[in-house]
Formats: C-alpha cells, sequence, structure tokens
C-alpha cells in the first residue's frame, strides 16, 4: 500500500509506503496531523491534494476530488473513544460489520463468536458496552474491526483511555494479535512508549511534516532532527546551545568536522551520559568535569542533571545515595549529537571521541 | 428567613397566582349557569354549582375530541420523523449547503400563519386536482396541514438534539460498512430517544392548540377541540360557561399526555443542557 496525502493546512506533502503484514506507528504531538492521516487513510476526510493507494488502486485522488467512500474501502478502524454502540449488546457490535455483507444469521453468529473466543471476550457477549471496562471495551472493539478481515487495520490512539497497569497488557496483546494474524496495521499515538513497544517502523510527525520513518532502533540512535531526537528516548534528551570556534566546540574541547565557526545544539541521551564520582580508568571517552543542579532518584538509578559551564546535561548515575546540588561529577559521554540551531537537523553524531 | 428570600418567595407566588389565574376562572365558569356566568364576575365562584354544563359540553366535545387525537397524533409523529431525517441529513453533511437549509427551515417558521392561509388553500386545493382527491373538510387533510406546518420546527428542534449523538458512532458506522439509512435506523435514531419523545410532545401540543390551520381546511366545528371551544361565540351572544367547559374539557388529553410522557420531555432537555444522552 503506499499513500500519498498532503494537506495545505493540516498535513504538509508526507509520502510514505507501508508493507503488507507491517505494524506502523504514526507518533507525533497533538495536532500535528496524525489523526487527519489516519482519517483520510480510512476515508474520513479527503486529501486536498495528493493521493492514497491501496494495493495498487487509487482509493482518493486530491486534485481530482474523488475518494472512496469508508464503507467501500474494507478498513477495520477502532477509535479513540472505541465507539461500541451503547443500544447494541456486544454480539450486536460485533456482528455490526457483518450484516451489511448479506450472510447468513448462523455464519455471522459463527464468526463473532470466533473472534470472540480469540480475543478471550467470549463470555461477555450479551452484556451492553456500559457495563464493560476499559480493557474489555477495548477488545470489543477490536473485535468488529477484525471481525470482517479488512485489508488493513487502523488504531487511534487506542490505549489512552486505559489505565497505566492495563495499557502494558493491551499494547503486548494488540502486538500478539498483529503478528498472529499478519494484518497490516497502522496505529497512531502521542506516546512514544506505546510507539517503540508494538511498531516494526514508526513514522514521527510533526506540525502536519514528516520527521523521520524508520525502526525504533534507527530513530533512537540517529534521530535526524531535534525534534525526533527529544520526542523520542525517556528520560528525554537536554540540549545546550555551544559556541564553535576554530571547528573545536566550546566545553567539551572537541572537534568537529567541517563545521567551523557558529554555534550549535548539543544533546546527549540520559542512558548515554555516565556521571561518576571519581574520574573512570582507562578507555573511557569524552570527559567533562560538572557540578550536580538537580538529582531525580529512582532508587536502582538516579539522573542528574549537570552543569559544566555552558553545558547541560542530563547522566545515569549509578550510585546507591542521592547526590546533592553541587556534588562535583565526570561525565563519559558515548554518543553525542549536533544539530543546527535554525532549523534543528542533524550536523553530526560523534560516537569516536 | 433572610428578606432577599422572602421577596423572592412573594414574587413568585404572586407570578404563580397570575398563572393560575386564568386556569381557576375557567374553572369556576364552567360550573356555573348561564345566568350565573354573564350576571357575575369571571373570577367568583358559582352562585350555585351547575353541573349540567359540563355535562352537556361533554357530550358535545365527543366528536371533537376523538377527532383531534386521530389528527395530532399522526402529525406529530410524522413531523418528529421528517424533522429526524432532515437533522440526521444536515448533521452528516456539515457543509454551508447544509447551513443554507437550516436557515431555510428556521426562516419559514417565522412566517406568520396570516400570510400562509390562502397559499395553503391554494396548495391542498392543487393537490386535490392532480391527485384526484378530496382533502378539504377532511381529517387527513387537516392532518396534512398541520403536519407541514409544524415539520420545519420539528427539524429545527431534532438539529439540536442530533448534536448530542458524538461523531464517533456514525464514524464508526460507516468504516464498518453501513449505508446511510441502516446507521439511521440503527445507530442515530434508538440515541434520539428523549428528544423524539420532546419533540413529539412538543409538536403534539402545539397541533392541539392550533386554531387557524383548522379553521381554513375545515368546515364546521366538529373536526378540531380549537374549534369546537370557539363555537360557543355567537352572534347574539357568548356562551361562556359551555366555552369554559369546553376548554377545560378540551385541554385534559394534553395535559394527561404530559404528565404520563413529561419525565422524558425533561430527560430530552436534561439531554441538550449536559450534552450526552448517558
Amino acid at each position: 500500500m503506499k499513500v500519498f496525502p498532503p494537506r495545505v493546512i493540516a498535513l504538509d506533502n508526507i509520502t510514505f509506503s507501508i508493507e503488507s503484514g507491517e505494524f506502523l506507528v504514526v507518533l507525533g504531538p497533538s495536532g500535528s496531523g496524525k489523526t487527519t492521516l489516519i482519517r483520510i487513510i480510512a476515508g474520513l476526510e479527503r486529501p486536498t491534494k495528493g493521493k492514497v493507494f491501496m494495493d495498487g488502486v487509487v482509493v482518493a485522488d486530491g486534485e481530482k476530488g474523488f475518494s472512496v467512500p469508508p464503507q467501500k474501502r474494507d478498513v477495520g478502524m477502532v477509535f479513540q473513544t472505541w465507539a461500541l454502540y451503547p443500544n447494541m449488546k456486544v454480539v450486536d457490535n460485533i456482528a455490526f460489520p457483518l450484516e451489511v455483507k448479506g450472510i447468513s444469521k448462523e455464519e455471522i453468529r459463527k464468526r463473532v463468536v470466533e473472534v470472540a473466543k480469540y480475543l478471550e471476550i467470549d463470555d461477555l457477549l450479551d452484556r451492553y458496552p456500559r457495563q464493560l471496562s476499559g480493557g474489555q471495551q477495548q477488545r470489543v472493539a477490536l473485535a468488529r474491526a477484525l471481525v470482517k478481515n479488512p485489508k488493513i487495520l487502523l488504531l487511534d490512539e487506542p490505549f489512552s483511555n486505559l489505565d497505566a497497569r492495563v495499557r502494558v497488557a493491551a499494547r503486548e496483546f494488540v502486538k500478539k494479535i498483529q503478528r498472529d494474524l499478519g494484518i497490516t496495521t497502522i496505529l497512531v499515538t502521542h506516546d512514544q512508549a506505546d510507539a517503540f513497544a508494538v511498531g516494526d517502523r514508526i513514522l514521527v510527525i510533526d506540525k502536519g511534516r514528516l520527521q523521520q520513518i524508520g525502526d525504533p532502533s534507527t530513530l533512537y540512535n540517529e534521530p535526524v532532527n531535534m525534534f525526533v531526537a527529544s520526542f523520542i528516548g525517556e528520560p528525554p534528551m537536554v540540549f545546550s546551545e555551544l559556541k564553535v570556534e576554530n571547528n573545536i566546540i566550546e566545553t567539551l574541547n572537541l572537534k568537529l568536522g567541517d563545521f567551523r565557526e557558529g554555534k550549535v545544539v548539543i544533546g546527549v541521551r540520559p542512558d548515554e551520559a555516565i556521571a561518576t564520582l571519581a574520574p573512570p580508568s582507562e578507555g573511557q571517552v569524552a570527559l567533562i568535569k560538572g557540578v550536580v543542579e538537580v538529582s531525580e532518584y529512582l532508587g536502582a538509578r538516579q539522573y542528574v542533571v549537570v552543569k559544566s559551564g555552558k553545558l547541560s546535561l542530563r547522566a545515569l548515575a549509578l550510585v546507591e545515595k542521592q547526590l546533592g546540588k553541587g556534588t562535583e561529577v565526570y561525565i563519559s559521554i558515548k554518543k553525542l549529537h549536533v544539530f543546527s540551531p535554525d532549523d534543528g537537523r542533524r550536523l553530526a553524531l560523534i560516537t569516536r571521541f | 428567613m433572610e428578606f432577599k428570600e422572602l421577596l423572592i418567595l412573594m414574587a413568585l407566588s404572586l407570578l404563580a397566582l397570575l398563572w393560575v389565574f386564568p386556569a381557576y376562572t375557567v374553572f369556576m365558569g364552567s360550573l356555573k349557569s348561564l345566568d350565573d356566568v354573564i350576571g357575575s364576575p369571571s373570577f367568583t365562584p358559582p352562585r350555585e354549582v351547575d353541573l349540567t354544563t359540563l355535562f352537556k359540553v361533554l357530550n358535545d366535545m365527543r366528536e371533537p375530541l376523538v377527532n383531534t387525537l386521530i389528527v395530532t397524533i399522526p402529525v406529530a409523529l410524522l413531523a418528529t420523523f421528517v424533522g429526524s431525517l432532515t437533522a440526521y441529513a444536515v448533521y452528516r453533511r456539515f457543509d454551508r449547503v447544509s447551513d443554507i437549509t437550516i436557515v431555510l427551515i428556521a426562516v419559514s417558521t417565522y412566517i406568520p400563519y396570516q400570510v400562509l392561509l390562502i397559499p395553503f388553500i391554494n396548495i391542498i386545493k392543487g393537490i386535490e386536482r392532480y391527485l384526484d382527491l378530496t382533502l378539504f373538510d377532511t381529517l387527513p387533510g387537516l392532518a396534512l396541514g398541520l403536519a407541514t406546518y409544524y415539520t420545519p420546527m420539528a427539524s429545527l428542534l431534532m438539529t439540536i438534539f442530533i448534536t448530542v449523538i458524538p461523531k464517533d458512532y456514525i464514524e464508526s458506522a460507516l468504516v464498518d460498512g453501513a449505508g446511510e439509512f441502516k446507521i439511521f435506523r440503527r445507530v442515530v435514531l434508538p440515541l434520539l430517544g428523549p428528544g423524539l419523545v420532546s419533540t413529539f410532545i412538543f409538536i403534539l401540543i402545539l397541533s392541539w392548540n392550533n386554531f387557524f390551520i383548522p379553521l381554513i381546511l375545515t368546515r364546521g366545528y366538529d373536526k378540531h377541540v380549537a374549534l369546537k371551544i370557539f363555537s360557543y361565540v355567537g352572534q347574539s351572544g357568548t356562551l361562556y360557561n359551555e366555552m369554559f367547559a369546553a376548554a377545560l374539557i378540551g385541554s385534559i388529553p394534553p395535559l394527561v399526555l404530559f404528565i404520563l410522557l413529561g419525565r422524558y420531555f425533561i430527560r430530552g432537555l436534561l439531554a441538550l443542557g449536559t450534552g450526552g444522552v448517558r
């Protein structure tokens, strides 16, 4: 399947394709256009410009004003609010997509029970949606979307209405289903943990523009701009603006390839900067000395925000006691991301010091 | 009690008295004989309770009451149903065309009935000619007239009630493959429950009270309760006692209906306020 929907205000020139059987996550903050994107794929919105292809067939063409209605697109969708029909029982909710197809009642019943059993909700068939918990409602919504064996499954922030505890189980469940059924799936979320838990590939979007698309590892290790670098990774990266003179970045005293003079933004991931009380032994990388500003104590580990001159970063300290403000620490940096202060794109990735 | 509370209570009591006064007058008047009601001020109780007025009028009212019921209930049903279809179409479309449609519908409810009187008759006569039916001075004809007159208002009310339904349900049904009628029948209509009942009651009461459309579309006084009440006005004088009795009796069916279905009416209004059916 290939999707090309540029749209002036909400989506700006987004082009990507998704393989059959792939689990793609569209990740972005609120208002980034990710929901608009999925709605265009579903047929609930039309692209102003650009085309949408499914299995090589054009299903929407912005310039021609052509759009196949959602009923005919063979798409299964789970909405953020699940949108279970409140006046119908669970069994009727799930059966609804099949009723249009003119299948016999026995056949419908058979398929509904089948899907319900697979999603472990077959004991809930006679209840009404309002009698179910969040996790159960979500499974009913999934059942309804899957029962007609759609070409593609769309999920719009399916986990945001669940409690944190249920969320982890729900993620695993969705991932398992997707793998078992091999169904092409697109999931939209603002939570990067969701994206990393389930996605084969992640498409990061901000303000309607595609920021980066790739597998989780690439996005984490090689973010292509400041937005992706800051949005992905927990705890988030801390940035500092530093001056460069004669190719050397101040404070760090590092040589920076072809960049001669000017300002750059430095970013380091907390898990890739280790803070120690004593200077580390041999084979260590970019050393700086700094002073602890804040310590975020998490028991087994703590993250300290360290300042060294104009450089500020968050580092991991594997020390048992909580480090107080003003403690002097040594930071060993494993990887350094250098960005342009003007447009945020990555200038360099330094791993050798 | 605080002074301000007392003042408010007094004001409300006064208002309540003002409101009840006409009903009280009608009730008193219906118990009087003709000389009594002409001879004494309207708000005084009868010199002697005369029940013959009530019994006579009850008998006279039998036909109009039945006729009005036969007419207004289908009118309210039809107007509400067509209104809900309109509301659904507008809700689905949600663009300039639907905006203009709503404005046209709203404007048509503002048109004073006096302007409509003659065109109404012309249209009814036209339909009679083209379909070879008799509509003038018939109950079906009257029902058609009233339904046509009140459908715009029903549409307006339903467009407000329908906004309470989250679009998610409709969109989910679309993705599920359902056509518009199926969505309307299975998803939207059930969720409109309180709204439908409210509109039904409202239109029913309006058509029950309507005087002019029955006046122009029928002859005689027996096809509608409002006409019958007016029938007691005569050339040489008005039979006030019988008129009051008729008004009293004529107002009972809608009252009973409101008492029975009133809770759905309130629920419908609440749904408007809180923005949710649940």
